[in-house]
Order: structure tokens, then C-alpha cells, then sequence
């Protein structure tokens, strides 16, 4: 079973109670926390990370970036943090920190794409301004090069509320046709999606969601869920397994029965890393006995 | 099939278009804003409902059964009374209104009418909000005896012009817009509040409005409780709601993803929100939202109330104007004085 972690959990960004100590014990080096946090992690065996394409997520990777430890997915689009920054810094004030983050060659890449399709920017068309933000995002984990790129739940379901295939269109071809990896998508509806995917033959390869024996959170229900994913020929990476850190045997093999190999876990220590890893690679070496 | 509009395509009306759009019963006939820019934003998101920027037109030519108000708090107010005309049947955003007064008249407006009446209070859609107010009715923690509450959310750090920044069109800061939660909650799950004292506020950012503040509560039962309010601390990306009660036989914490009852004798009972039924057809930005949308639309043209009215939103309003009330006077005052 390969494990994923969590970037966001390690930053006190996710409102689990699981967070807790983390939260509580709220400091103003947070980042400098998650940073010792990762290279910790990466140490006792776990190095891919779903990772949110904003300043504070990357700059935990940063200073490993020529070293190749961490396997990155980036988790682009968290909308809750640009509207967020919007509101502090305005437009102009806004526009001006992302471009600040960029160096010369992917600032000329995006004047591309701005010149490419100048209207429906100018026009604030939601589409081709989530792509402009999207490569700006995406320029930054240039140095990781990320085999899959993953769009934010909250942008998924946004789109999949409403119905927008061409915007799920319009990110598999820009993730693939310009940075040559594959399209992810996370969300909270797994089970409409796939549907959706389908229907409309988009070309998504990895969908990450919820995925446990509760049935918790698997929309619209889990029986119906459960089939979409044995039917699927898309990569279903499993989260919300389990809401303690550590999934029991019976998580993993209903993930198994599913044809689940990947699941994503929210870790804000070490412990119970160690614990994870102990607990997934004693189970792997108790199925290899008794499959001989 | 339910007829439904959205008025006001900032950021709630958008979540709530865009479940509409999700929900099987339901026909997003209009959305509306003054401001006809967003129209091209809003259609390539793929609410491609006819887009209006004058809310009589929309009324008129639509005929909805319903709407969402999903403006500044300040157009409130002249919204319902256009829709309340037509007999149309309203979910508006809290705060119901920037302060008591229009408050009461909005109570007024939909009172002793057929009108379905609904208030943003998702909190009560929370899974493990409704287990604790399950627990309390249950006796788990005894007599209760004391209630801290609190809410915390890194959002403002620094002047700001959006809308909820401007007193004019907002009624106040972050004490009307999370505070509003608490005293909800406070409402809801143990019983209305009384009196409020020690009420103190605070301005950091240098907006207009407040950045938090806190206060003492009297409820009606005589139990008493705080309340912390922040929208300017650090390491709340996400939305901390929490509330702690105290009672003879235990405690009682609870939050957006889990609720705990602590026993005297040693005994815990630790509930996760994945273990608790999760009814929502459609998950966008919690489950809260999709619930209090589907419980609203389901009473549209039937003979059942929503969960939360705008009654529990005039409650809400008499406490938040104590609060206010008292820290200017610094001093013990009631709630509701002058009230209709």
C-alpha cells in the first residue's frame, strides 16, 4: 500500500480536530515546524507528498528541491487562499506577489498563455483565468517534476456542481499538453465524478476520495461508489480511510477489494508516522506468508 | 421541482447556486447581481442560469418559489420586502439584518405569512453539533453547570475593502459575522441568553468593524458562559467553532469533526464526524451548507418549517446588540430592550 501525506495537515490548514496540538500549540513558525516535519518524515520511509501550490506549502519542500528526496504532487487552485489574499492585498497588490514569485522563464510562459487568449482573461472568464493561475502555480514545482498535478476539492466540486466539462477539458489538456504529467482530481462527491468522467470521456487519470468501510463521505452512497471504482480504469487514490492516523487491517483490505493501492493520510507527527509505516509493512509481510 | 433564485453572486451565493445546481429537485431559474461583470465570470463556471441585474425584473419574469439573499447584510432588508410581495419564500445569509431594528422589521415582514423563512445558521447541520445537542438532551454531563465558547479564524490582518469590512453594509465585524455562530449555537443547543456583561472589543487591523472580542453570557436556564471571538488570529486557516460545556456528571467538547463527553467516573466517549449518518446529497465546503439548502427547498410549498427560521435569526440579533450595547456602556445589560 503506498502512502501519500498530506502537506496541508503538517500546517495547521486543515480544520480536523486531529490537528489539534498542532493548532494549539500555535506558533508563528509553523512552516519552519513542517519543514522539520517533512525531512522527519522523509526519513523514516514516507517522501510523497500532495502538496498545495501556494507559498507556504512549497517552501516546506524548497530546500530539498536539487536533492529529488520528496516525490511532489501538487494540489493546485485552493481558492479559499486566494480569495483570502485577495482580500488582504487587492488586485493589483495581489497579482503583483504571484508574479514576484516567478523567475523570467515562466513569467514569459504565462504572458504566453495571457496572450493566447487575451479575451476571456480580460473578460475574467473563470476557465482561463483558473488555467493563468494554475500555470503560475504550477511553475513553481518546476524543480520537483511532478508526475501527476491534482486540482483542489473545493475547485472540483465547484465545477462538478455545475456541470463544467469544458473546464475539466481545459485542465487535462493544459496539465498534459504543457507540463507533460498527468491530471488529477481531488474530491468530496468520488462517486458523481467518476460518473461525470465518464459520461463526458474526460481524460483524467487519478482521482483522489473518500474511500472507507464506513461509507463516509462516499457520494451519492457507497454501494454505488464501490462499483464506479471497481469499474474504473482511472487510478483511485483512497482518503479519509480512517479518522485516527493509523488504519486498522480491516481499512486496508476493504481498500484492497476495491483494487486500491494508494491512500492519502493526514500526519502532523512523528510517532504515529513510525507507527503507520510499522503498521502497513507488518501487514504486507503478514499477507506475503500467507500467500507463500 | 422547486423554482429557486440567487440573489447576490459573491462568494455564498456562488456556493449556493452551485449546490442548487447539484440538488435533483431542484430548478436554478436566476441568478442576480448589480453587477453585470460578474455575468461572464458566473456563466463560465457553469451557472448558466439567466442572469439579471434588477431583482423586480428578475421576480416578475422568473417566478420563483424561492430565493437565496445572499448580499451585504444592509440590502437585506429591502430584498425581502420586494420578495415578501411576491409571496416568495426566503433563505438570506446571516446576520438576518446590520442590527435590531431591521431586525425586527424583517421578522415583521414574514410573521402571520405562508412565506417559508430560513437563516444561514449551517452550524445546525453539522453532524456533531446535532449529536451534542442529542447527548445534552440525554443527560450525558448531568446538570450543566458553565459554557465556553469560542471561534477562531485567520481571515483579516489588515484594512480591507470588501464589503464586511464597511460598518454601513455589514452591521459590525467579526463579532456579527462568526460571533453570530456562537450565539447560535449558545440558542440552540442550551437556551436563549439572558444578560451579557464584560462585553470587550477589539480593533487590530485597522478596519472600520471590530476584529473580535468577548463577552459573558447569562442564559435563561442561569448558566453562565463566555464567548472568544477572533477573525484576526494566526493558525485558523480553516474555521475553528467550538464549544465546551460543563455539567454536574462530566464535560462536554464538540467542533466541526468531533464531540466528546468526559465523564466523572473516567469514562470517554470520543464520536468522530465519519461516524455519524452523513445525509448530504452533495459536498461543497462541508456538508452544512448542502443540508440547510436541501432542508429549505423541501419546505417550499408545504406545511413544514425550515430548521432554522429567521425567529432563531431575531434571537441571534438581540444577543449580538447586548454585546455591543454592553461594551460601550461597559456594563451588565439585557437582552432584547426594546424589542418588539
Amino acid at each position: 500500500m503506498r502512502v501519500i501525506v498530506n502537506a496541508e495537515s503538517m500546517m495547521a490548514m486543515s480544520h480536523d480536530s486531529n490537528n489539534r496540538a498542532w493548532r494549539d500549540g500555535r506558533v508563528t513558525q509553523e512552516e519552519l515546524k513542517a519543514k522539520v516535519l517533512a525531512t522527519q518524515l522523509q526519513g523514516v520511509g514516507l517522501k510523497a507528498f500532495l502538496c498545495p501550490g501556494h507559498a507556504n506549502g512549497i517552501s516546506i519542500f524548497e530546500e530539498h528541491r536539487h536533492a529529488a528526496e520528496y516525490e511532489i504532487y501538487p494540489v493546485l487552485l485552493n481558492a479559499s487562499n486566494y480569495s483570502r489574499d485577495m482580500q488582504q492585498l487587492g488586485m493589483v497588490r495581489f497579482a503583483w506577489k504571484q508574479f514576484r514569485q516567478l523567475g523570467i522563464k515562466n513569467l514569459l510562459g504565462i504572458i504566453t498563455i495571457g496572450i493566447r487568449h487575451p479575451r476571456p482573461i480580460l473578460m475574467r472568464d473563470f476557465r482561463y483565468a483558473s488555467m493563468l493561475l494554475a500555470a503560475m502555480e504550477i511553475a513553481k514545482f518546476k524543480m520537483f517534476h511532478p508526475r501527476v498535478v491534482f486540482l483542489h476539492p473545493q475547485i472540483t466540486d465547484l465545477a462538478l456542481a455545475n456541470g463544467n466539462k469544458d473546464f475539466f477539458k481545459l485542465f487535462a489538456n493544459f496539465v498534459r499538453g504543457k507540463y507533460r504529467a498527468e491530471a488529477g482530481l481531488i474530491t468530496n462527491n468520488l462517486g458523481f465524478l467518476l460518473e461525470k468522467l465518464e459520461d463526458w470521456d474526460i481524460d483524467v487519470t487519478h482521482v483522489v476520495g473518500p474511500v472507507n468501510r464506513q461509507g463516509y463521505h462516499m457520494k451519492p452512497d457507497q454501494q454505488r461508489c464501490e462499483k464506479l471504482i471497481l469499474n474504473t480504469n482511472r487510478v483511485v487514490v483512497a482518503t479519509e480511510v480512517t479518522p485516527s492516523a493509523i488504519p486498522s487491517e480491516d481499512d486496508l483490505e476493504y481498500l484492497r477489494r476495491l483494487n486500491i493501492s494508494s491512500l492519502v493520510v493526514q500526519l502532523d507527527n512523528i510517532p504515529d508516522a513510525i507507527k503507520l509505516i510499522e503498521s502497513i509493512e507488518q501487514k504486507q509481510n503478514d499477507r506475503k506468508c500467507v500467500n507463500g | 421541482m422547486k423554482r429557486v433564485g440567487v440573489i447576490g453572486m459573491g462568494k455564498m451565493g456562488i456556493v449556493h447556486a452551485s449546490i442548487l445546481n447539484a440538488l435533483p429537485d431542484v430548478d436554478l431559474v436566476a441568478v442576480t447581481d448589480t453587477n453585470k461583470g460578474l455575468h461572464r465570470q458566473i456563466y463560465s463556471m457553469g451557472i448558466q442560469s439567466p442572469f439579471y441585474q434588477s431583482i423586480e425584473e428578475m421576480l416578475v419574469k422568473e417566478n420563483p418559489d424561492g430565493v437565496y439573499i445572499c448580499t451585504p447584510t444592509s440590502a437585506n432588508y429591502g430584498i425581502a420586502k420586494l420578495c415578501v410581495a411576491k409571496g416568495v419564500s426566503i433563505f438570506v445569509e446571516k446576520p438576518l439584518a446590520i442590527d435590531l431594528p431591521n431586525a425586527t422589521k424583517m421578522l415583521e415582514l414574514v410573521e402571520g405569512t405562508e412565506i417559508k423563512h430560513s437563516i444561514g445558521f449551517m452550524v445546525a447541520q453539522i453532524p456533531t453539533f446535532r449529536r451534542a445537542k442529542a447527548m445534552l438532551v440525554e443527560g450525558a454531563i448531568g446538570q450543566l453547570q458553565q459554557v465556553e465558547a469560542k471561534v477562531y479564524l485567520s481571515a483579516v490582518f489588515s484594512k480591507q475593502r470588501m464589503w464586511f469590512c464597511n460598518k454601513e453594509k455589514s452591521g459590525g465585524g467579526a463579532i456579527i459575522s462568526l460571533g453570530s455562530y456562537l450565539i447560535f449555537l449558545l440558542h440552540w443547543l442550551f437556551s436563549p441568553v439572558r444578560h451579557v456583561w464584560d462585553s470587550n472589543i477589539f480593533y487590530t487591523s485597522g478596519n472600520e468593524v471590530e476584529d473580535g472580542g468577548n463577552a459573558k453570557l447569562e442564559l435563561e436556564s442561569g448558566i453562565m458562559a463566555t464567548m472568544d471571538v477572533s477573525w484576526c488570529i494566526h493558525g485558523y486557516e480553516n474555521m475553528l467553532l467550538e464549544i465546551r460545556a460543563l455539567g454536574s456528571e462530566g464535560e462536554l467538547t464538540v467542533d466541526n469533526s468531533i464531540v466528546q463527553v468526559h465523564r466523572s467516573d473516567g469514562s470517554v466517549n470520543r464520536v468522530h464526524v465519519s461516524e455519524l449518518p452523513d445525509k448530504a446529497s452533495f459536498y461543497l465546503g462541508g456538508e452544512g451548507y448542502c443540508l440547510e439548502d436541501e432542508d429549505f427547498v423541501s419546505c417550499i410549498g408545504t406545511d413544514i418549517e425550515p430548521e432554522v427560521t429567521w425567529r432563531d435569526g431575531y434571537q441571534v440579533q438581540k444577543v449580538l446588540d447586548a454585546i455591543y450595547r454592553s461594551a460601550e456602556a461597559r456594563q451588565r445589560v439585557a437582552v432584547g430592550i426594546g424589542e418588539r
